[in-house]
């Protein structure tokens, strides 16, 4: 992510590293991390364990919540066979109007193998997270972000508890790397193939590696 | 995450942060791994397509000939930033953001999960908020204080039947029946603010998933406003960080509400 994306969009201060990876503060001094969940199937169950389900989803984890989180659900890799026909377009007009034969040669084999691989692997998905906050303002005046810290851990190990109460089993913290991934999401080119964004720069990686296996 | 799993991602952050990092260096920080896991850590970083092993060393991938920056910088080039009234566009895609302002009283399970399986392209999301049962008490007791002014005026009137007067009653029904259940604690209640955006990629279908999207919500009970020169504000709320930028009246929803609208069914 550049430096004048983030600061045109997010209002991001500080991504978490070492023993904070995975919590990110932002500039009022709250601190935050991420959960991805992954739905159950409920429309599968009879009518009778899906009222059970329900039950379970109230008194563990609405009635017992005490703070604020928020629900977060993304599609990824929508309108991706459009967005493949504006990239090819434009990007293969760019490239001509160069004149650079190597480059233009170079796009062209990148661009066959490109739309090969998204065709086979790019697919439509919803993502689902929940974004546990916790306004640190107050521990920021005393510089100990370690009582934030605290908090906010203690608020996503209640989450992961009643989350699994109700039923839902597959609860993933994510890492600096995984929310930085969403936050470029929103900013560059991105596939999301296999549980991971690829962005331009994969892409041509992605490409050179296929070359080298194919010369191996 | 197992041990292995999370071996592999911290040694893939150290190559990423470091550039390199020799095999050798992975056996003697794990030397309480067998070879067999060892192993199969190496084979997981050469496989992350940003990793390339030369021999002992691994290596992040760089777009080092001329030609592949050439092109990447070619792509990059085209993801500019765009602030407009009514939508933002970003490299080639045009965000436009929504609130929702009143919800329905009941909805039914799966609803969410019906929006968004129908390809209309939404990026939503729900800040949830417990609010004290002290509020919640305070606020429909003014509620049925009103309903009881007016019924004691209707009573001064002499009107005691009629469908005002029923329409009353059961009112003050209904808001006795809540405060004493928020008082004894099986009813809680929420601050819920709703807010989406329908992501497409150019401004004709931005139009028409729009008009679908809309269509649906006001077809089960919610009513939404376009954040008109707003819409940075709604793309910075709906990137993951529990913050909400846009200070708008919250909804207040039920505990029962938010069982039924619980987003994480398939």
């Amino acid at each position: 992510m550049t430096k004048k994306s983030e600061q045109i969009i997010f209002d991001v201060k500080e991504k978490g590293k070492g023993e904070l990876d995975g919590i990110w503060s932002l500039s009022d001094n709250s601190i935050f991390a991420v959960l991805e969940v992954t739905p159950i199937p409920f429309f599968d169950l009879k009518e009778e364990k899906q009222n059970e389900l329900k039950k379970k989803i109230n008194e563990e984890l609405w009635m017992k919540l005490d703070f604020p989180i928020e629900i977060l659900i993304r599609p990824v890799n929508c309108a991706s066979d459009k967005k493949m026909v504006i990239l090819e377009s434009v990007l293969g007009y760019r490239i001509e109007k160069t004149n650079k034969t190597k480059l233009i040669q170079y796009y062209h084999s990148f661009m066959n193998w490109f739309k090969e691989y998204a065709a086979k692997n790019v697919k439509d998905a919803n993502k689902y997270y929940i974004v546990v906050n916790y306004n640190s303002s107050y521990d920021a005046v005393q510089k100990d972000k370690s009582a934030a810290v605290s908090v906010l851990r203690s608020r996503i190990n209640f989450l992961i508890k009643s989350l699994k109460a109700s039923g839902i089993s597959e609860i993933k913290i994510m890492s600096t790397f995984d929310i930085e991934q969403i936050y470029n999401s929103f900013l560059k080119f991105y596939v999301y193939c296999e549980n991971k964004y690829l962005f331009p720069d994969d892409w041509i990686n992605l490409f050179k590696k296929r070359g080298e296996n194919e010369r191996h | 995450m197992k041990d292995i799993e999370k071996i592999t991602e911290q040694l893939k952050m150290e190559i990423r942060e470091k550039a390199i990092l020799y095999i050798s260096e992975i056996h003697s920080k794990h030397s309480d791994l067998s070879k067999k896991e060892i192993d199969e850590i190496i084979k997981n970083l050469e496989a992350d397509i940003s990793i390339a092993r030369e021999g002992d060393v691994l290596t992040l991938l760089t777009l080092k000939s001329s030609t592949e920056q050439d092109l990447y910088s070619h792509i990059i080039d085209m993801e500019n930033i765009e602030m407009l009234p009514d939508h933002v566009k970003i490299g080639n895609t045009l965000y436009r953001g929504f609130i929702v302002v009143a919800n329905p009283q009941k909805i039914n399970v799966g609803v969410f999960h019906q929006l968004m399986k129908s390809k209309n392209n939404l990026i939503m999301a729900m800040h949830v908020s417990p609010e004290s049962s002290i509020n919640t008490v305070h606020h429909l007791r003014s509620e049925l204080g009103t309903v009881e002014n007016r019924l004691n005026y209707f009573a001064l009137q002499g009107k005691i039947v009629g469908k005002d007067v029923d329409e009353l009653r059961d009112s003050q029904k209904f808001l006795k029946d809540k405060i004493e259940k928020f008082s004894n604690g099986t009813l809680k209640a929420f601050k819920l603010h709703f807010t989406f955006a329908v992501e497409e990629t150019n401004e004709d279908d931005l139009d028409f998933t729009t008009n679908k999207a809309l269509a649906f919500l006001k077809k089960i009970g919610f009513v939404v406003k376009m954040a008109i020169n707003y819409q940075k504000d709604v793309l910075k709320t709906l990137v993951p960080s529990g913050a909400n930028f846009l200070k708008r009246r919250p909804m207040i929803v039920t505990n029962n509400f938010m069982s039924d609208s619980f987003p994480f069914v398939k």
